[in-house]
């Protein structure tokens, strides 16, 4: 296997993992809300892709395919293979316009992602703990089914589903520059997680977690606080989405119902890396991603027959393909379960938020009270 | 009435009484949502496929599906009914011994470390992926391919539907055996549970470990044991509902048995099934359970008649996910808490006292 094809794909896995897991932290690490429809968000981002840059994408194309734009838009669904294979071939002449398209996808999830965490806080602020977990994956597989059916969403199967706009064809090497911009929004959405853990708004969630009478008695708005955190996590799940989708590596050249909303692989797998690296630890997330990344990829993925061959499982009657297949939730399974019986507060547990020193706080007060003075 | 549509409607509202009432049983005790229930229902049910396989193997007996004339109609029973009696043994044997490893295993040593709700959740999802894993590897196993293959069922992609005892009554009225199963297994679990629960001594030492564990076990009463106990109930009632899959694949919204079909399908109508029945409500849950199945099937028919629209039909999931958000929301009792009734209590109550 070509080398540079399997770094690639093992950095966007990591990636939009990481950035999965960071969304699921601020909502289940920092907030407490145990949400188990995570995948639904990740699906916006999807959908995003699929759907609604598709039409940017066929709208700009139209006038080289000898239709109109508004035709070409209408055609993105009753006619997706077709139309998208054509506006793929033009794309990649269109810089500007690819450009447009992965900026518009990345705003439109995150803008759409935090709309469905803010209708999603309705059933958060009623309800607490496992109640609420089961209403979030009930809400979550309604909109799986919902959106496998219903053919203006996600076209007309819900195992094919619509083809992505080559956005990155016009950089020459899509893979390659998926990779990049994957490791970008990951390296932004840390460097945003960090700050979030360590400033005011951080400690108030993480508040909000511990002891939400104590933090309404000071004051603090824990409707407002939960909302804030859904539409934060949500937002940073549907940006997975769409990272997910411009990947020519994890996603293919197609998104489908099928696969967008699964739930083993976006709500489960994020909460098993969350518990792996630390509930409310954005480090931890950032390492378990790495090392399930490192692991499953890159091992497994390409070793699982090496693995099951070595193991001799066909002279057992075991089929060798089924078992490599199996080994990845054999691996993932017995994470979780070691960790949870080892280390139940994760690799990187959850550390103290920096705060502003002793010495700075009593600068500033010396000064305000300068300022009155004068 | 369609009456095709009723038997396999009851079939598939009974499977998930079923699985909703051990998913309440096991709520009530170990307070956590297991996760990995419905693949207890996998594991019983490729048990059971692959014993009988055995036992026809071993007796070389064919399935024999010409029908016999009998004072009900023309009755077609393709294996002897030991045949049938392993596959229910087999399992409920297995269904209670993933429950068992499952609790002791992984639940109770958790338990004892002091892991949170979540904690246990996430616990219970690790076991379901390790039964995944598990049925991937046998069911693609040369020799349970092969067992499975000689009475003509494809170990992905099982079914003994077509094995099923039918009668079709002078009427012209098709029966088939697991309707009959279902509603007698149903009717047969109600009652013995009301009588385990309320006529017996282990039944007021099971409602006091789940009303007050620390006093319970102040009055002497070993709670551990009565844990085990629920699941016991609980793995027994996932294996029934496994053999019923398997021998009524294709009825309602139960689909072929594979590693992670039909399980992955239901798992949440029968968590509805449970939260609709009042989560914490032994009754409320077969109630609930049943509710689903009937409504999630119902509705929609009578929508895609009402409309013209045959599509509907696609999405009947989205009802059952409807129902528990408003339950959850509007009437977080669920059934046990709208039916509040002095006799209605009785049966469906969770706070009333004995007699």
């Amino acid at each position: 296997m070509n080398v540079e094809v399997l770094l690639e794909e093992i950095i966007s896995f990591i990636g939009i993992y990481y950035i999965l897991t960071a969304g699921l932290n601020v909502k289940a690490g920092m907030t407490g809300i145990p949400d188990f429809g995570h995948a639904m968000f990740f699906a916006v981002g999807g959908i995003v892709v699929g759907n609604l840059s598709a039409r940017i994408a066929a709208a700009a194309a139209a006038s080289q395919l000898n239709v109109s734009a508004w035709q070409a838009v209408k055609m993105v669904i009753s006619n997706n293979t077709e139309l998208m294979a054509r506006v793929n071939e033009i794309l990649p002449h269109m810089p500007r316009v690819s450009i447009v398209i992965i900026l518009v996808s990345v705003i439109a999830a995150l803008v759409l992602g935090g709309l469905l965490g803010w209708l999603a806080s309705y059933p958060a602020l009623r309800l607490r703990g496992d109640y609420l977990a089961i209403m979030l994956l009930a809400a979550s597989e309604g909109t799986r089914i919902f959106a496998m059916y219903y053919k203006p969403l996600m076209g007309k199967t819900p195992t094919v589903g619509l083809t992505v706009p080559n956005a990155f064809g016009f950089t020459g090497n899509a893979g390659l520059w998926s990779t990049i911009f994957i490791l970008i929004l990951a390296l932004l959405v840390y460097i945003y997680a960090e700050r979030l853990h360590h400033s005011p708004s951080g400690r108030l969630f993480r508040a909000v977690r511990d002891d939400e009478a104590s933090a309404e008695a000071i004051g603090k708005d824990i409707a407002k606080v939960r909302r804030d955190a859904m539409i934060i996590g949500s937002a940073l799940a549907a940006l997975a989405g769409v990272a997910y989708s411009f990947s020519p590596w994890i996603a293919g050249s197609s998104v489908a119902a099928i696969s967008i909303f699964d739930r083993v692989l976006w709500t489960f797998w994020p909460w098993a890396l969350m518990i792996l690296g630390g509930m409310s630890s954005n480090k931890g997330a950032a390492l378990s991603s790495v090392i399930l990344g490192a692991l499953l990829i890159g091992p497994i993925r390409i070793y699982k027959n090496d693995i099951a061959a070595a193991l001799h499982v066909e002279s057992l009657g075991i089929d060798p393909g089924n078992f490599a297949n199996a080994l990845e939730y054999i691996l993932v399974a017995a994470l979780i379960i070691i960790v949870l019986f080892v280390k139940p507060k994760g690799l990187i547990p959850e550390y103290p938020s920096r705060t502003v020193s002793r010495d700075e706080v009593k600068a500033t007060i010396d000064k305000i009270a300068r300022e009155k003075a004068a | 009435m369609d009456w095709n549509l009723f038997t396999s409607t009851t079939i598939y509202a009974s499977v998930l009484a079923l699985l909703s009432l051990g998913i309440t049983l096991i709520y009530m005790t170990t307070k956590v949502f297991n996760f990995a229930h419905p693949r207890l229902s996998l594991v019983a049910a490729y048990a059971a496929a692959t014993l009988m396989a055995y036992y026809a193997e071993a007796t070389g007996a064919q399935p024999n599906l010409t029908p016999k004339e009998s004072f009900l109609g023309s009755l077609t029973v393709p294996f002897s009914w030991e045949f049938y009696a392993i596959g229910i043994l087999v399992s409920m044997v297995f269904g209670v011994i993933a429950a068992l490893v499952e609790y002791y295993a992984i639940l109770k040593p958790l338990q004892k470390r002091g892991a949170d709700y979540l904690m246990l959740m996430i616990a219970t999802l690790a076991y379901d992926f390790l039964l995944v894993a598990t049925l991937f590897i046998y069911n693609t196993h040369v020799d349970v391919r092969k067992v499975l293959a000689r009475i003509g069922v494809l170990s992905t992609k099982m079914s003994m539907a077509s094995y099923d005892v039918t009668v079709v009554t002078g009427g012209g009225v098709f029966i088939s055996g697991s309707f009959i199963f279902s509603v007698i297994l149903i009717l047969l679990l109600g009652i013995s549970l009301y009588l385990l629960l309320f006529k017996t001594t282990l039944g007021v030492k099971m409602r006091a470990s789940v009303e007050n564990p620390p006093l319970a076990e102040v009055l002497g009463i070993n709670v551990e044991r009565v844990y085990a106990i629920s699941w016991i109930i609980s793995g027994l009632t996932a294996g029934l509902a496994g053999f019923l899959m398997l021998m009524a694949a294709g009825a309602g919204n139960l689909k072929p048995i594979s590693a992670t079909s039909p399980a992955d399908e239901i798992v949440v109508s029968a968590f509805a099934g449970s939260i609709i029945g009042g989560v914490n409500s032994i009754f409320g849950s077969i109630a609930g359970g049943l509710l689903i199945g009937y409504v999630e099937l119902y509705i929609p028919n009578w929508l895609a008649i009402w409309t013209g629209n045959a599509e509907l039909f696609k999405y009947s999931k989205v009802i059952s996910m409807l129902a528990v958000a408003i339950t959850l929301l509007f009437a977080p009792e669920g059934l046990a808490g709208l039916l509040k009734g002095e006799k209605w209590k009785k049966l469906f109550g969770k706070k009333e006292e004995e007699g």
